[in-house]
């Protein structure tokens, strides 16, 4: 199923390398779209689909399971792979946790970059009854009634891109306002599946994750980062940024970062480098 | 024993009426995700005071009956089993089924007084 949200930003002569990008919790393709232009403009195809749940119908979040995301993100890679020589995967939040299990289980991913990976939700902002009431919130009935609203900072430490991120949150029209328990607990599934088989992941890893992430500590990157067996693997902790560390005061730097990682393992690239 | 008793029925009741007003009245009204948020958590919260005020009762009852009392135990046990089977797609029906089971630990701590 398709959604107005969805992108796809293809070069008109296959560049032969592609990114394919994951959103976050309770997000949309919108909120990656300014890093994925900026691949775009670095020379790659870049693919961002709306998760199942999210987007044109914010209803059907509650009644999404993390296996659908998974068979989503397959359905979306196994289309895509074979277009191109080089394929990496991306995702913020959520979405780096969809592609760390992803890359569990193929072993052709050229690349992947991890961005305030969410294992954990163990930020600065996360309401201080969460760790005694979150058995009784995620495994009773209530996981069905109880929303977290989203509160400010909104994920973003600059003042002036967090109004606007507020003022868009007020028109519900790009993400939702409220993280509903039930895809918390689907979130909080998949991230116990996913660490149980993180070391199947063997492929090159760039993780940039913020030390003052409000929603997930850097303990999920570390994670990440202690346990994959990946012999090439990068972890950039960002000490000027919260979660939405794509918008936020280093955003600059996430993004040429993120082009370093994809061109250094990319044929495309290192074909040029040789020949020029 | 007695008391630990009362205080459970007093608990169950609140459970029970707080319970049903969520189901038919808070979490229908729209545009307020706080409020819905709020309630949700006071009903977190009455969980855990009905799960604390079962085992009250089931250590204060005496050795001869305690048997029956255990029985209450399982209380405890059917929110998270309700909690695993439910789905959002029949969330009306499971919640039916929680509401039932706290109108039936009230009637089990009803018969306990005979005791």
């Amino acid at each position: 199923m398709s959604s107005v949200l969805d992108f796809e930003l293809k070069h008109p002569n296959n560049p032969g390398r592609a990114v394919l990008l994951f959103h976050g919790m309770t997000g949309s393709p919108f909120e990656m779209k300014k890093y994925a232009k900026h691949l775009f403009q670095n020379g790659y195809d870049v693919y961002g689909y709306c998760l199942p749940g999210h987007g044109d119908h914010p209803q059907d979040i509650y009644s999404v399971s993390w296996q659908d995301w998974i068979s989503f993100s397959e359905e979306k890679y196994t289309a895509l792979r074979s277009k191109y020589d080089d394929f990496f995967l991306g995702g913020l939040c959520l979405g780096a946790v969809i592609a760390l299990n992803l890359a569990q289980n193929h072993k052709d991913i050229t690349g992947l970059i991890g961005l305030s990976t969410t294992l954990y939700l163990d930020g600065w902002t996360i309401p201080w009854y969460y760790n005694s009431m979150i058995g009784i919130a995620l495994h009773t009935i209530l996981r069905y009634y109880y929303t977290f609203p989203e509160r400010e900072p909104y994920g973003i430490k600059n003042e002036i891109i967090r109004r606007k991120m507020s003022s868009l949150m007020k028109k519900n029209t790009v993400a939702m306002d409220n993280y509903p328990m039930s895809c918390i607990y689907e979130l909080l599934k998949l991230s116990e599946v996913t660490r149980k088989n993180i070391d199947k992941v063997d492929l090159p890893v760039l993780l940039i994750h913020s030390v003052e992430d409000d929603l997930t500590s850097d303990k999920s990157a570390k994670f990440v980062y202690d346990n994959i067996s990946s012999v090439q693997k990068e972890m950039i902790l960002l000490d000027n940024s919260y979660h939405l560390v794509i918008y936020d005061n280093e955003k600059e730097l996430v993004f040429n970062k993120s082009v370093e990682f994809l061109n250094s393992l990319s044929k495309e690239e290192q074909l040029q480098e040789v020949s020029g | 024993m007695i008391l630990s008793l009362y205080l459970f029925l007093a608990v169950n009741l609140i459970f029970i009426i707080s319970f049903a007003l969520g189901k038919w009245v808070v979490f229908k009204i729209k545009g307020y995700p706080n409020l819905i948020a709020g309630y949700a958590l006071y009903l977190g919260v009455l969980f855990v005071v009905y799960f604390f005020s079962i085992l009250a009762v089931v250590t204060s009852y005496t050795l001869v009956h305690r048997y029956l009392a255990i029985l209450l135990l399982l209380f405890i046990f059917f929110p998270f089993w309700i909690g695993e089977k439910a789905t959002y797609k029949k969330l009306d029906l499971y919640s039916s089924i929680q509401l039932l089971f706290l109108v039936l630990s009230f009637i089990f701590g009803i018969y306990l007084l005979k005791f």
